[in-house]
């Protein structure tokens, strides 16, 4: 067996946490890697098991034992339903730490983590090409970048540099541009926000990131930033303050918070009529880890000519895409897989358009759709939009 | 040129994909909801009886244990494979094969989760009245296999009053049906009601004919909280044997109350025991009438409050507090390394309340926390010892405290087991319960069916001699 005999050391809080899984199995009925692999080495029982059996040394870490483990998509779905109310995200956290200061990661991290630390994006991307979705914008457009203003717009690697995103950071440019926002962005010199970082157990990767961009944005005399991508929301509301130890300074809003604020102070005029039945997913990192559930849909219900339809399972209960917790860099097809079993979701309600508030779950959802097109399965067709998208659309 | 392996020959019948031997998988497949520990040598996913079939003559040949194993949820460890071998997994085997609605009657495969059966169901105004707590992901095969219950029980009966027939593959591959596909059948021996509750043992049971019911079309819930335990077990005693039939009559004591409290955010006032109880039918007055009786009785029996759930939403809630309630009792000492064990002990109905006062000394007379929720309206109750697993005195202490428990159950004419089976974790005692030549009849039946002792050995009584 290929692997090394070594424990891991969990802080003393989690240790007694991992100790109140009673393995009741409860989480069976949640997790969106279970529901796909249908093993229970892939269910949140089977990693609390071999989580304990790591930090009591009885079990060799193999490359398979770090399969299960970064066979997660931090989803944090299994927390809503265990009855014991067992910290699992945190500890599924701690471990991939250990597991990185052993080692033994996954290859494709170190991958990651050296474009991150040479480029300051995840993709070994030159910095000049973050602006590059502005370049397809037609009309007049006000685009400050790394200029004084209010606003700050955190486009995020993925919505900067893959094509198929681009529409995300064209519409909130537009959105902004139609209410007046007074807002840059950083352009060539913004970063990465350090969230595959957190996400692979390596937060202390991250620290360099997370300094200069508070630093640059708090140098712009920012009031308010804003990301559409719920990941770098995420770290930036609540890993950042955690690692500077003191407040940003600045307000840090969703794309959909900042949309269902303009609304309420009437600066969207949304003159075109949308059709027919939309639902939403919710990205786990902004719903399940903090609590966004309203803003996105009170958005949604302005739109009018369409009809919100919600998802069987939805809010808290909402199924993760599968696009998470690194699983689409880990293990693509198994994202996909779980991506599939979401569409399945998506088409019970009828809906043609399924909008989401995260760059992660439209690509993840897209290449689910992609690939039941190329398998002529897609008897419903649906479009894949962010909720940016969506409003851009209606103005 | 010799035998292909064990492991080629599995490999030829599911498909190698349909199969592992990887330490990952054999290590969470060691384990199910109890604290029995198991670890098999092949898991194996089959996808039809056919599978299982080829599965159990090989295994017969070579004389390999075979477990069954649905979502893993067994609480007395009739899934943990005791003695190796090969894990039968059936959760594959998840189809409803139909539901007939004019005969009250469906067909479904083994692996059928509860709440998926359930849901089907409800689109057609009927439901499958056991409910245990695990509903949302247990399997019906091993509800049936268990003998399972749950909280409307008491009124509806566990799994053995639910089913009419069930397809099994013989611990020596050959396939037979049971029963009948009518709600009613005298024709022979009961074979259906002797694999329920056989813990796999005597067959895997691949397919089963159930019996369902309408939804009543109103379900009200009433709480009452009381001062002593005695006093709980003694209105629900009452409330039954007045005959007002409640749908569920569920028991927590103040350990649980304060776990579920804690957990779902629920604000019960501070009290000793509480009863939630719930009265259905297709009559609103006549159900109110039942319930107000109800709240009379536990007024005069000494209730310091009832309360009356109103809405879906509440009760609900209510419910998914109770049903957590095991789970939950992890948050009652978050300091150690809590181990439980959960006792099934059932006594006939008039002693529940002198089951819980022995409950209670038993607790202090052994200095271990006890937590009591249960089924009390059909004398099923719960006892959870609580206990540090690193602490070998506490070990010993709660050894001794569950010995005590089943021991006054069983004075009282009482079972060890209700509805979880008795699996590993009650086999030592179930000589206790049981006489020796009725032992020796369960012995003989085994060793009809399954002449080698291959199907899920260790479980039930091999321990207890």
């Amino acid at each position: 067996m290929v692997g090394i005999q070594m424990t891991i050391r969990l802080p003393k809080e989690l240790e007694t946490e991992a100790y109140r899984c009673f393995r009741c199995g409860f989480c069976r009925s949640q997790c969106p890697v279970f529901r796909a692999k249908q093993n229970e080495s892939w269910n949140t029982r089977g990693r609390m098991i071999l989580v304990k059996a790591l930090m009591e040394g009885n079990l060799t870490l193999s490359p398979q034992i770090v399969e299960r483990l970064y066979g997660c998509s931090l989803c944090k779905a299994c927390e809503t339903t265990c009855p014991a109310v067992v910290q699992t995200y945190e500890i599924f956290k701690k471990t991939r730490n250990e597991i990185y200061r052993l080692g033994l990661w996954p290859i494709i991290l170190t991958d990651i983590s050296a474009s991150i630390d040479n480029q300051k994006n995840i993709y070994a991307m030159p910095s000049d090409d973050r602006t590059i979705w502005a370049m397809g914008m037609e009309g007049n457009i006000n685009l400050k970048v790394g200029k004084k203003a209010k606003v700050a717009y955190f486009v995020g690697c993925a919505s900067s540099f893959m094509g198929r995103l681009e529409g995300i950071p064209q519409s909130m440019i537009r959105i902004m541009n139609h209410a007046g926002v007074d807002f840059t962005i950083l352009g060539p010199e913004e970063w990465c926000c350090g969230e595959p970082l957190f996400l692979a157990g390596a937060p202390q990767l991250a620290e360099e990131i997370v300094r200069y961009n508070v630093k640059t944005f708090r140098e712009l005399g920012i009031e308010t930033l804003v990301a559409s991508c719920a990941g770098c929301y995420r770290v930036w509301r609540q890993e950042y303050p955690a690692v500077i130890r003191e407040d940003l300074g600045f307000e840090v809003l969703h794309s959909s918070e900042l949309l269902a604020q303009l609304m309420d102070a009437d600066k969207l005029k949304l003159n075109k009529r949308g059709k027919g039945v939309v639902t939403y997913h919710d990205p786990c990192e902004i719903g399940r880890h903090c609590g966004i559930y309203e803003a996105p849909r009170k958005v949604l219900e302005n739109i009018s000519g369409i009809r919100l339809v919600e998802l069987h399972k939805t809010k808290g209960d909402g199924r993760c895409c599968g696009g998470g917790g690194l699983l689409k860099a880990i293990n693509p097809s198994l994202a996909l897989e779980i991506a599939s079993q979401k569409l399945d979701e998506v088409t019970a309600t009828g809906a043609k358009i399924a909008v989401s508030g995260c760059a992660a779950c439209k690509l993840n959802l897209s290449d689910a759709i992609r690939e039941r097109e190329a398998n002529k399965l897609n008897i419903f067709s649906v479009e894949m939009l962010d909720i940016t998208e969506m409003v851009a659309k209606a103005l | 040129m010799g035998e292909p392996t064990i492991l080629e020959q599995l490999e030829k019948i599911v498909g190698k994909e349909n199969l592992s031997t990887e330490d990952a998988d054999l290590l969470c497949y060691s384990r199910d909801a109890s604290e029995n520990v198991g670890k098999p040598d092949i898991i194996v996913w089959p996808s039809n009886p056919n599978q299982i079939s080829e599965i159990m003559r090989l295994a017969n040949r070579l004389k390999v244990p075979v477990t069954p194993r649905g979502a893993g949820t067994c609480l007395s460890g009739g899934s943990v494979p005791a003695r190796g071998g090969i894990l039968l997994v059936l959760t594959r085997m998840n189809s409803i094969l139909k539901i007939e609605v004019a005969d009250l009657q469906v067909l479904v495969e083994c692996g059928v989760v509860w709440q998926d059966l359930n849901n089907a169901l409800a689109s057609h105004g009927l439901f499958l009245p056991p409910d245990p707590a695990s509903g949302d992901v247990c399997t019906i095969g091993g509800c049936i296999a268990e003998g399972a219950g749950g909280i409307r029980a008491v009124k509806y009966g566990t799994f053995r009053e639910w089913v009419l027939g069930l397809e099994v593959v013989l611990p020596t591959g050959e396939t037979v049906w049971t029963g009948a596909e009518t709600r009613k059948c005298a024709s022979g021996y009961d074979l259906t009601r002797l694999l329920m509750g056989s813990e796999g043992t005597l067959g895997v049971i691949t397919k089963a004919w159930l019996k369902v019911f309408p939804l009543p079309r109103y379900r009200l819930i009433m709480s009452a909280y009381f001062n002593t335990l005695e006093g709980a077990g003694k209105a629900v005693f009452q409330v039954i044997s007045s005959g007002l039939s409640p749908s569920a009559a569920e028991l927590m004591d103040r350990n649980t109350i304060t776990a579920v409290s804690k957990y779902m955010n629920m604000g019960f006032p501070d009290c000793a025991a509480m009863l939630i109880l719930e009265f259905d039918g297709s009559f609103l007055s006549e159900v109110k009438t039942r319930m107000r009786r109800a709240q009379k009785i536990c007024k005069t029996e000494g209730a310091t409050g009832v309360a009356v759930t109103d809405t879906r939403a509440e009760s609900d809630r209510l419910w998914q507090a109770r049903k957590s309630a095991l789970p939950a009792l992890a948050t009652l000492k978050p300091t150690m390394k809590p181990s439980t064990m959960l006792e099934d002990v059932t006594v006939p109905i008039s002693r529940v309340p002198e089951m819980l006062v022995q409950i209670e000394r038993t607790a202090q007379r052994h200095g271990v926390l006890i937590s009591t929720f249960g089924h009390a309206g059909d004398g099923n109750l719960h006892p959870v010892i609580i206990y540090d697993e690193r602490s070998t005195e506490d070990v010993e202490r709660a050894k001794r405290a569950a010995a005590d428990i089943f021991n006054f159950g069983l004075q009282m004419g009482g079972t060890l087991s209700g509805e979880h089976g008795i699996g590993l974790s009650k086999a030592p005692y179930f000589a206790k319960e049981h006489g020796e030549a009725e032992i020796e009849v369960m012995r003989k039946i085994k060793g009809i069916l399954d002449p080698k002792g291959i199907l899920n050995p260790g479980k039930i009584w091999s321990e207890s001699r």
